[in-house]
């Protein structure tokens, strides 16, 4: 037996009587019944109503179009986390007494964002061939920043200025939702913008923050729906083995941290006692820096190391969450991040790092422009169209991503406080288009330990360097991002 | 013809990622995972040389590469 085909969990979606057994009514029951354990193991709050939905959709797949709706729907008025505190604190500049924290006053904002997408995507699909909505993702995004823009100058009372900004909050959270939605009105069997609003934050986003569409939009929801009892088995069975998957790297994270930083993290199951190495994390590594209390240069390189790691599984625990609910439904989904650290290339990590942003990106930004623009020029071509994606497009989803840093600092300080993920963004997507470039012209088979050890090796540095621009503290300059990067390498202030 | 030559250009291409499976018209090929966003850069690449396509006008639509059948039915819009 080769060592790559072992498995700590078994392939049982490959075994032929459990995917048998799988499409009786038993077996169905048995599953949900497995999931619903697996959904208590990760201390989900909402799992009964989970549970609830997943079995209806896989008793009654033919109407799963019309349950996801419904859950959306449901989800949306009751479980679905806007970040009100957040708009409530950045609104206070106005000295207003609105009711943030009224039910109703969210839902009718809410239900205008909505309206809103609602009556675009009307009017991205009926007027299709006019020069405005020929590009409806680029008018899209005209429109929202002529919103914001007049949020920012327009001289009107406060209580208007509020009122849009809080506007631009809610429809901030359904923006890429609509800007899929757009993709999809040239397709012969494009959703109407119903079906496209079961998509908009469905229960398996549950209260995740990201404004991320994952798996997609309706379009992909289409393509990889199981059509078939058996289809819908293996993917459930997929589903089961990959929550469990993602309880296990629960497991490894919190050994992780307890082990590199003393960290205690609160996890359903009792682990030994375990020493720690208390090294500093990277937070603590690079704000000492910027403070000038350094860590050793070899301790500041093991935190770049360790944040990686950490952030690797982070991003893959919510993921594989966010995918196994998905598989549950019956939507055959792909991982959203599958072996990054083994990645041979730049660009081959970030398409395993977390792949429906990726995807988002390259929709959106690569395709776009790769179809347009400089087809003499195969080479910068490819270049170009991957650094508007991994480049223009990533520091735009980010920027759009927080309103609030918009409406405390006004539109031009957010941008200047952006600087450094904007020169992140510049490094990780010229990066990433070089290593396209360097791929296509990859013909010789390079030995195993060239792809197996140094490149992963070379490509796990890389990305240690650039998340040092990726901290989310919009207070720091460039300055201070170079300041750590000497100390890496012992030269202090 | 046409079929022909896309079919022998995708196989190369999974051939490329070690997927030596045959690929029939119907099979899908991004949404199985076996093809993925990248390669469907490749394949416009291709499709621009080997037909002339333009697809400045149309966009790239990541439904129109997930089969055999939806490139053929592609190239033929394209063309007509």
């Amino acid at each position: 037996m080769k060592l790559s085909s072992l498995r700590i969990i078994p392939p049982i979606e490959r075994y032929n009587w459990l995917v048998q057994l799988a499409q009786t009514i038993p077996g169905k029951l048995i599953l949900l019944f497995v999931f619903a354990l697996e959904l208590l193991l990760h201390d989900k709050q909402w799992w009964i109503e989970s549970i609830l939905i997943l079995a209806v959709m896989t008793f009654i797949p033919k109407k799963r179009r019309l349950l996801l709706l419904l859950s959306t729907v449901y989800w949306l008025f009751n479980y679905t986390n806007f970040d009100w505190r957040g708009i409530t604190s950045a609104i206070e500049q106005f000295q207003l007494t609105l009711p943030m924290d009224d039910p109703f006053f969210q839902a009718g904002f809410i239900s205008t964002a909505i309206l809103f997408c609602a009556v675009f995507h009307f009017l991205a699909v009926k007027y299709n061939h006019t020069i405005i909505m020929r590009r409806p993702v680029l008018s899209l995004f005209i429109v929202y920043f002529t919103i914001v823009l007049s949020a920012s100058y327009l001289p009107l009372p406060p209580i208007y200025t509020a009122f849009i900004w809080i506007f631009i909050f809610t429809f901030g959270h359904y923006l890429w939702f609509l800007a899929y939605s757009l993709l999809d009105r040239k397709n012969a069997q494009h959703d109407g913008f119903v079906w496209q609003f079961r998509t908009y934050i469905p229960f398996w986003m549950e209260q995740s923050p990201m404004l991320l569409p994952i798996p997609k939009g309706a379009a992909y929801l289409r393509r990889i729906e199981a059509k078939t009892p058996e289809s819908l088995a293996i993917c459930q069975l997929k589903a089961i083995k990959l929550l469990l998957w993602a309880f296990l790297l629960i497991i490894v994270r919190a050994v992780f941290d307890k082990v590199m930083y003393g960290f205690t993290i609160v996890i359903p199951i009792q682990l030994p006692e375990l020493q720690s190495l208390e090294l500093p994390t990277f937070h603590m590594a690079f704000h000492g820096a910027v403070d000038g209390n350094y860590y050793p240069w070899y301790q500041s390189w093991f935190s770049l190391l360790t944040e990686l790691f950490n952030r690797v599984l982070t991003l893959a625990i919510t993921g594989h969450i966010i995918i196994a609910y998905v598989r549950m439904a019956g939507f055959n989904a792909l991982r959203s991040t599958y072996k990054p650290l083994g990645a041979p290339t730049i660009a081959e990590f970030w398409n395993r790092y977390f792949y429906y942003f990726k995807e988002l990106l390259v929709e959106l930004f690569f395709y776009p422009t790769f179809s347009r623009y400089f087809k003499q020029h195969p080479r910068f071509r490819l270049f170009f169209a991957t650094l508007m994606a991994a480049g223009f497009g990533n520091v735009l989803f980010h920027f759009i991503y927080r309103p609030i840093y918009i409406i405390e600092l006004g539109f031009v300080d957010a941008i200047i406080s952006f600087h450094v993920y904007m020169f992140y963004g510049m490094i990780l997507g010229t990066a990433i288009g070089i290593s396209q470039i360097r791929n296509r012209h990859r013909k010789i088979p390079r030995p195993w330990w060239r792809e197996k050890i140094v490149a992963p090796a070379i490509v796990i540095l890389f990305y240690c360097f650039v998340l040092i621009f990726d901290d989310p503290d919009r207070t720091l300059t460039l300055k201070d991002n170079f300041i750590f990067v000497l100390s890496l390498f012992g030269i202090y202030r | 013809m046409e079929m022909n030559k896309v079919h022998e250009y995708i196989l190369g291409l999974l051939k490329n990622k070690g997927d030596n499976t045959p690929i029939a018209d119907k099979d899908k090929l991004i949404s199985a995972g076996r093809l993925d966003s990248v390669d469907v850069m490749d394949i416009v690449v291709f499709l621009e040389d080997s037909y002339g396509l333009d697809f400045s006008v149309r966009g790239i639509d990541i439904d129109d590469f997930d089969s055999l059948d939806s490139i053929t039915k592609m190239i033929g819009e394209m063309k007509s």
